[in-house]
């Protein structure tokens, strides 16, 4: 007889498995769990999202009222409620994601990284004027850290060094990620990321 | 016979395609089935161009490299003819491309994050494209497994944790083993028949 223990954890494993289903030309079906930094990668795309343009939130949610997304979506709440799942968020619920939540949640973000790609660029390029880009990443970094600040748990030791890292590279790493997120094929290869493959 | 020319334009990359519709396939008037020629320009980069093959090899390498990135992994890629290689190179990415002709040198090119993703979402945009029908020789984005990430993730990205719990360890242990203790400290015996305190005050 299995243990209540052992048996709460097969069902939350078999939560997390997912069939990958990609939009390629042919269609195969690939056994996967999602990875265990998916709510936290999935939480700062959306803070870098927020940095980038003033009343994210409000456009987070018109963009998945238009693109059709579930009643995650509905309201602030709720939207709210999804991204707690973030342990390094102050508010942590102790919740993971279901594969429908993070799917919805990768093509949220890549539509969004869509209309936000001038911007992404800029800040990327090493091929504008140094100053300017000084400047934006200036502006980009301290406003990015407050918000890091105001909703993260700054005692975490991984919250502080980002906070105190003047390299900038994990916010780099995210505005890549965003980049590369964007077009047709974005969507998919960021939804790939967000699983490991068994 | 129609000749058609699509355009993908993505700041600093541009892709132009030539081709004309496959009829023995039942390609539409305005589908491209075969491709005759395709030339791409980067921004600072010379003019690039070439057989469907070559192109497949971009596309092979490229898609690859975009997939790997976005999951944190920077490595190499090198097509299945040698003809398209990309590395990482400093924060940015180098391309190199080996012409089929003899005597023509390497091209080598530069790309930054956002002529990387510039370029990646061109090559999106064509295999994507309702108006090709071309079997694309090139690798799905699939998850990665737990092993190939662990295997291939910059070092300084792991999680070092356990190797330095284990150092730490390994260093305290060893700087007991130089406090003194005294070897030749011996247990007094018991000695049931020794006098009571009564009888020595006798």
């Amino acid at each position: 007889m299995k243990s209540s223990h052992e048996a709460s954890s097969q069902s939350k494993d078999q939560e997390n498995d997912s069939n990958f289903d990609f939009s390629g030309t042919n269609k195969t079906d690939i056994k996967c769990v999602i990875a265990s930094d998916a709510p936290k990668k999935l939480d700062f795309l959306i803070l870098v999202i927020e940095t980038l343009q003033i009343n994210a939130t409000e456009s987070l949610l018109l963009k998945a009222k238009n693109i059709g997304l579930s009643e995650d979506f509905s309201n602030r709440v709720h939207f709210w409620k999804l991204r707690t799942s973030n342990p390094f968020r102050k508010s942590y619920a102790f919740t993971s994601l279901s594969s429908e939540q993070i799917d919805s949640l990768v093509e949220l973000i890549a539509s969004m990284a869509e209309n936000l790609y001038p911007l992404i660029r800029q800040l990327l390029s090493s091929k504008e004027s140094k100053t300017l880009n000084k400047e934006r990443w200036l502006l980009f970094n301290s406003r990015l850290k407050s918000l890091i600040s105001e909703r993260m748990n700054v005692q975490r030791s991984y919250i502080s060094s980002l906070l105190s890292d003047e390299s900038n590279e994990f916010f780099r790493e995210l505005l890549v990620i965003l980049s590369l997120s964007c077009g047709p094929g974005g969507a998919t290869r960021l939804k790939a990321s967000m699983y490991h493959q068994i | 016979m129609i000749n058609l020319s699509y355009r993908f334009d993505q700041n600093s990359s541009s892709l132009e395609l030539a081709g004309m519709p496959d009829v023995s396939n039942g390609d539409s008037e305005e589908t491209i089935g075969i491709i005759s020629s395709w030339t791409l320009k980067i921004i600072g980069s010379p003019l690039l161009e070439g057989e469907k093959e070559h192109l497949d090899n971009l596309m092979q390498v490229i898609l690859q490299y975009s997939r790997s990135y976005i999951s944190g992994i920077r490595k190499t890629f090198i097509s299945s003819k040698n003809i398209v290689k990309i590395s990482p190179f400093g924060i940015n990415h180098k391309l190199l491309l080996n012409s089929t002709k003899e005597g023509v040198k390497p091209l080598e090119i530069i790309l930054d994050d956002s002529e990387l993703s510039d370029l990646t979402r061109c090559l999106d945009h064509l295999r994507f494209d309702p108006r090709f029908n071309i079997k694309w020789n090139i690798k799905l984005d699939l998850p990665f497994t737990k092993r190939y990430i662990m295997n291939n993730i910059n070092n300084r990205n792991r999680n070092l944790n356990i190797i330095y719990s284990l150092i730490v360890f390994l260093f305290t242990s060893s700087l007991l083993l130089f406090i003194p203790i005294d070897n030749q400290f011996k247990l007094r015996e018991t000695n049931n028949n020794s006098p009571s305190l009564s009888e020595q005050v006798k």
